[in-house]
């Protein structure tokens, strides 16, 4: 989701699949995307043990995925591990992160269905793993480009939990106005609940998106000269910026609670999804 | 020896005869020091309002049931014709089934109701009080318990409300997710509006309101839940301030229109909000539901929530009854195991005894025989009782596994007369 700058020339270079990350990161795949499957087993059957199963598998793939992440940032420095990172599905542990950080919060069991095959979407769209060589010559300003993918990638996260929180919240809404509380109806926990997790996530995840769009503009200044530059090709970043902003106001001034909040989330994330796939066509 | 439960429930009994032979506290104490025939070797009473049973270790099923009804009899001076056509009788994993069912409330009238868990942990307790529990009803009321936990926490079969004031409370809960710092409006100081106020009071909510057209019975029902009454014409400016209203007025036509609701919803700034309308005609305009973060439920609607509640508790009910299989079948196990092994010591036990009486025996006839002689001797008699008991041993461990040790057990302890 995240608009990768052409790279400068110094970052640019031979780049190889290493063939022990690529195993890792297929055994990550394979973990998250057997981990949803579960979580939407669980919801079926409700079987107590399906559920630890589940989150047995989500941390035994997350562990994997910390580990070689931190062994990257332990070998790279950070401009090229933001490089990398992004390769390694960075995304997708940051989902799981907000994922977990919610859990532990609100103890919604339900969240996992929906967000876990999110956090599988992410890694599986970045791709082979490619690694850069570390001899590249490594110039200072572009630490910035490593701050800024990070940031980005937490905001992106932080949204895509208020998009499940949305979605969530919207299925919780119908079944309430039907009048027919059927399983969704059991399954999913309380409006109140919901909304605040929207609102939670916007408070953590808007900063990081402002300050991912400075570092960004930042790097652009020192790459190519000029902030406009990159602004004109980051579309989504903007997008979910505004998104933000507006969802931000919309609480504070006006009043959007529950199901406006939740329908300005689901249509904004969808917006930003769309505008990335524009994007990289 | 076998595990034998007496009794009656509210399937099989009317209340008439159910009242008549309930135990109070002090009558159960009564009971559980009174009631010692000869063949029952422990014993718990269990009574609630929908059942009196009577669970008991005993050596002869049949005679142990007799007792019990003559005791039952007895103790509330009634005749047996008046409830012995009531009255079941279940032995062994039979019995074991039931305990497990009645304590997982698969037996209740409502299915899944909390209560009787304590109930039967009450039961136990008296009688292991008044030392009527022992080595085979003490684990089995402990595993039904645990089998009780299990099932409430593994299956969903208490999770959904199943009367009108749990549903409207559980929908509450669904929206607002605390009631602690909600605010309630009750319109109309009926019964119903009443008993609904008190199951939200008794979720510790923040405040309520109180208002009737004739102020003096909203004076009195606001003293009795320590709540707030306001004049009949206030209420619509109160909206703002409240987050659910319970409605129940006789009044002939909706009081409260989507207009009114939406302006207290902006004053509110969008803040859900939930109407509880139980009036028949209704108080609150249907239209109400379709205004965005207001939740509408008239009676009718409360009503379906609790039919689908029920049928939802029926399918969580058939896997509770699976895991109560489960548990019966381990509970025979360990029955099992617990029945075979020290049948097969004893058996054991009592061969080498008479094996070492004779060989002994036979050393002072023979007079002093060498080392060598001695050996061959002691290996031929070991070798005739082990190759003799071989059989029925390991029949014994075929039986206990294959779930038949009771008849094993008593067929070898007879045949060998090791009780003696």
């Amino acid at each position: 989701m995240l608009h990768r700058p052409e790279r400068p020339p110094e970052l640019r270079g031979a780049e190889h699949i290493s063939g022990m990350y690529n195993v890792f990161f297929h055994v990550i795949l394979f973990a998250y995307l057997l981990a949803s499957l579960l979580f939407w087993l669980y919801m079926g059957l409700r079987q107590r043990w399906i559920f630890h199963l589940a989150h047995a598998l989500l941390g035994g793939g997350f562990g994997l995925q910390t580990f070689i992440l931190s062994y990257n940032l332990y070998i790279r420095t950070l401009p090229l591990w933001g490089e990398v990172a992004t390769s390694l599905g960075f995304l997708s542990w940051a989902i799981i992160v907000a994922y977990l950080a919610a859990v532990w919060r609100y103890r919604i069991e339900a969240l996992g269905a929906f967000i876990v095959p999110l956090a599988f979407l992410a890694a599986a769209s970045a791709g082979v793993p490619v690694t850069t060589p570390i001899r590249l010559p490594l110039a200072v300003q572009h630490l910035w480009l490593g701050l800024h993918i990070v940031l980005a990638l937490l905001g992106y996260a932080a949204l895509t939990l208020m998009f499940c929180a949305g979605v969530m919240y919207l299925i919780q809404e119908r079944q309430l106005k039907s009048k027919r509380p059927g399983a969704w109806y059991h399954y999913l926990p309380s409006l109140t609940l919901l909304d605040e997790l929207n609102a939670k996530a916007l408070l953590l995840g808007f900063p990081f998106l402002t300050q991912g769009i400075v570092t960004g503009s930042v790097w652009a200044k020192y790459t190519y000269g000029s902030y406009l530059q990159w602004n004109l090709t980051s579309l989504p970043l903007l997008l979910a910026w505004f998104m933000y902003a507006l969802l931000l106001g919309g609480r504070r001034t006006l009043g959007w609670q529950g199901i406006k909040a939740a329908r300005a989330t689901v249509g904004g994330f969808i917006v930003v999804l769309a505008s990335y796939f524009v994007h990289t066509l | 020896m076998a595990i034998v439960v007496v009794g009656l429930n509210h399937t099989t009994a009317p209340v008439a005869v159910r009242e008549r032979l309930a135990f109070s506290e002090e009558a159960l104490a009564q009971a559980l020091t009174h009631f010692r025939p000869p063949e029952v070797q422990e014993l718990v009473i269990l009574s609630t309002c929908n059942r009196v049973e009577i669970y008991m270790q005993t050596r002869d099923a049949d005679a142990s049931a007799a007792s019990c009804v003559d005791f039952m009899a007895a103790c509330h001076t009634v005749t047996s014709s008046q409830f012995i056509a009531h009255l079941y009788q279940l032995s062994d994993l039979e019995a074991v089934r039931h305990l497990f069912r009645v304590a997982a409330s698969l037996d209740s009238l409502v299915l899944g109701e909390p209560q009787i868990l304590g109930q039967v942990k009450a039961a136990y307790l008296a009688a292991q009080a008044a030392g009527r529990t022992g080595s085979i009803l003490a684990p089995l009321f402990e595993r039904a318990l645990r089998v009780a936990k299990t099932i409430r926490t593994e299956t969903g079969i208490n999770d959904h409300a199943v009367s009108v004031s749990y549903a409207a409370v559980e929908l509450a809960k669904k929206i607002f997710e605390s009631l602690q710092q909600r605010t309630v409006m009750v319109l109309g100081a009926g019964d119903t509006a009443e008993l609904a106020a008190r199951h939200l009071v008794s979720q510790g909510i923040a405040g309520m309101f109180i208002a009737n057209r004739t102020s003096e019975r909203a004076v009195h029902l606001a003293q009795a839940l320590q709540a707030k009454a306001i004049p009949w014409e206030a209420f619509p400016e109160h909206l703002a301030y409240t987050d659910i209203v319970i409605s129940s007025t006789s009044a002939p036509h909706p009081i409260i229109a989507p207009a009114m609701v939406r302006e207290a919803m902006r004053a509110r700034r969008s803040r859900p909000m939930f109407f509880i309308d139980i009036a028949v005609p209704r108080d609150v305009d249907p239209a109400v539901n379709t205004l965005e973060n207001v939740f509408l439920y008239d009676i009718d609607d409360l009503q379906n929530v609790v039919q689908e509640n029920r049928r939802e508790r029926q399918r969580e009910a058939l896997a509770a009854e699976e895991l109560v299989w489960q548990e019966v079948r381990q509970f025979e196990q360990w029955l099992a195991v617990r029945d075979a092994v020290p049948t097969i010591v004893a058996l054991r036990q009592h061969a080498e005894a008479i094996r070492r009486q004779e060989f002994d025996k036979a050393l002072n006839k023979f007079g002093p025989l060498d080392e060598r002689q001695r050996r061959v001797l002691e290996a031929l008699t070991c070798g005739i009782v082990n190759k003799l008991l071989h059989a029925p041993t390991v029949s014994l461990k075929r039986a206990s596994q294959e779930g038949q040790v009771r008849d094993a057990v008593h067929m070898v302890r007879q045949l060998f007369n090791l009780d003696a």
